[in-house]
């Protein structure tokens, strides 16, 4: 799956994701963006875990500790405190992990790109967008590049015997760190000029052009999120809220259709890989 | 475990006893309060379909807050569903099982949600100046509700409450101070307002049949309804296949880390 296919896949899923709030769908989503975040980009994978943890469990909890609507009441805290006291109830509990569901499916629906190369991410966008992309793959390169710079400087200016004593004393890292930064961007500027950057349309090796071309995942899944969007249309996928008592989440056939339509990547993909 | 099985038999005659000498008196004070009580307030819900619902709540005094009429309605029969905005006070979600679920928040940026007038004899219907908590309503005023978009036409008033409460009452008795416990009559809905025959105080006339009761089951149904079971066991199906597909992920990824 080219970059292009990818990058086109993760936008359906991703509005797929965004476009219903119901638990079963959003579920299946997350376990197609799984196993194609698992098939792509394991690595990333295991970095991005403790942020997800860490993500749904910040959510749960302010839906827990925040909202005291529901019928079934399992627990209460003192009405004193602020903001949290009040009823527990399922209903909210429920509310909450469906929140976690469409974070997680978010986040794993682009988590695939973040292992890919920006050149190439760069390479996948129209010509319209090519230099709109070059901005932000320079913004973001710049991030990390300031990161580096600021333990450089710092590490140098230890040695120098400068110790931290208030943010006064900061400056004399800061400062440099700016100059640093600075100095980049005008590199970048340089080899950006030395390679004819704006003088013309975008040119590329003809072995890229095949990177180019949409696979028939992007197109199965951008048909997933056309009948996505035209049953959120039609009335034919219902918003579900827990409240106010837990009811089974409506499923429909076409809906469930349309999940599948989106996981053809995350099976046909392993079943290619294994017979090639 | 025979202790335990004699302590459960104990609270459960404790609870049976107490359960037997509080129903005469709860139904006493009840008769009392209700004759006792001669004011009314009417509560008038129309739905987005255009189905009215009313009630006609009594109570004794000369007011009483439009959370307690809606509670004195809602022991006639009207359901509702609220939600707590901490010191803002109530905010109503549902009335009849319309919208059959609501976020915790009540409702969304593009949702329907239910306005809140108040009727004055001689000014008719204007929007509530406050919320469900803070609205007081005198005897002879009406708590309408109107399930309503959020931008577009159709969002005016509920049918006019004339008729759903007796016209012809006593003078209420003053007294200071708000109400005390009353009753709610369940009055049968109409499409429309008309005048109806008025129950004496304390005693519920039985609704004639009308649409009303089908719709509100329908939608009550309509909520509670599940999918059919095929899909349900493709959704089962699907989600299982594909955390197998994760797991064998995974585990082959563990080899090589």
């Amino acid at each position: 799956m080219n970059t292009r296919t990818l990058g086109l896949w993760s936008l359906a899923a991703l509005g797929a994701v965004l476009l219903t709030n119901d638990p079963v769908y959003r579920a299946v989503i997350l376990l197609i963006c799984l196993n194609v975040a698992l098939e792509v980009a394991p690595a990333g994978l295991r970095g991005l875990t403790p942020a997800l943890a860490l993500t749904g469990l910040g959510a749960m909890l302010m839906n827990i500790l925040l909202a005291h609507s529901g019928d079934t009441v399992y627990a209460r805290l003192p009405a004193a405190l602020p903001g949290i006291g009040g009823p527990l109830t399922v209903e909210s509990a429920a509310y909450g992990a469906d929140v976690v569901l469409g974070l997680w499916a978010a986040i794993l629906s682009v988590a695939p790109l973040s292992a890919t190369d920006p050149s190439l991410l760069v390479d996948a966008l129209p010509r319209s967008l090519e230099r709109a992309g070059s901005a932000v793959a320079a913004a973001l390169q710049f991030v990390p590049a300031v990161v580096h710079n600021f333990g450089a400087v710092a590490d140098a200016q230890r040695m120098r015997g400068w110790r931290p004593r208030g943010p006064r004393s900061w400056a004399e890292v800061l400062v440099p760190v700016m100059v640093d930064a600075l100095e980049d961007s005008i590199h970048l500027a340089e080899m950006l000029e030395a390679r004819g950057y704006g003088s013309g349309p975008r040119t590329r090796y003809p072995a890229a052009a095949a990177q180019r071309r949409i696979g028939p995942q992007a197109w199965l899944g951008l048909a997933g999120l056309a009948v996505f969007f035209a049953l959120r249309l039609a009335g034919g996928m219902p918003q579900w809220y827990p409240l106010p008592h837990l009811t089974a989440p409506p499923l429909s056939a076409p809906g469930l259709a349309a999940c599948l339509l989106l996981s053809l990547p995350a099976i046909r993909w392993r079943w290619l890989n294994s017979t090639t | 475990m025979m202790r335990r099985g004699a302590a459960g038999l104990l609270a459960g005659l404790l609870l049976g006893f107490l359960a037997a000498v509080a129903t005469p008196m709860a139904t006493s004070r009840t008769g009392c309060a209700l004759a006792a009580a001669s004011s009314h307030v009417a509560v008038v819900a129309e739905h987005s379909d255009g189905a009215v619902v009313t009630r006609c709540v009594t109570f004794s005094g000369t007011s009483i807050g439009a959370a307690q009429a809606m509670q004195l309605a809602s022991q006639a029969g009207l359901e509702y569903a609220t939600v707590s905005y901490g010191s803002l006070g109530q905010a109503v979600c549902q009335i009849d099982h319309e919208p059959q679920s609501f976020p915790p928040g009540c409702w969304t940026t593009t949702s329907p949600y239910w306005a809140m007038f108040v009727w004055h004899p001689g000014a008719g219907w204007s929007l509530a100046a406050g919320g469900l908590s803070s609205v007081t309503l005198a005897a002879g005023d009406a708590l309408g509700w109107h399930y309503i978009p959020q931008s577009g036409s159709g969002g005016g008033p509920p049918p006019s409450p004339v008729g759903v409460c007796p016209s012809a009452s006593p003078p209420p008795t003053p007294t200071a101070g708000s109400s005390s416990a009353g009753a709610a009559e369940p009055h049968p809905s109409t499409s429309g307002p008309s005048p109806l025959s008025s129950p004496s105080l304390g005693v519920a006339t039985p609704s004639p049949p009308t649409a009303r009761p089908e719709a509100s089951a329908a939608r009550r149904a309509a909520g509670t309804e599940p999918s059919g079971w095929m899909v349900w066991l493709g959704a089962t199906v699907i989600a299982g296949g594909l955390s197998g597909l994760a797991a064998a992920r995974l585990i082959g990824l563990r080899k090589h880390w």
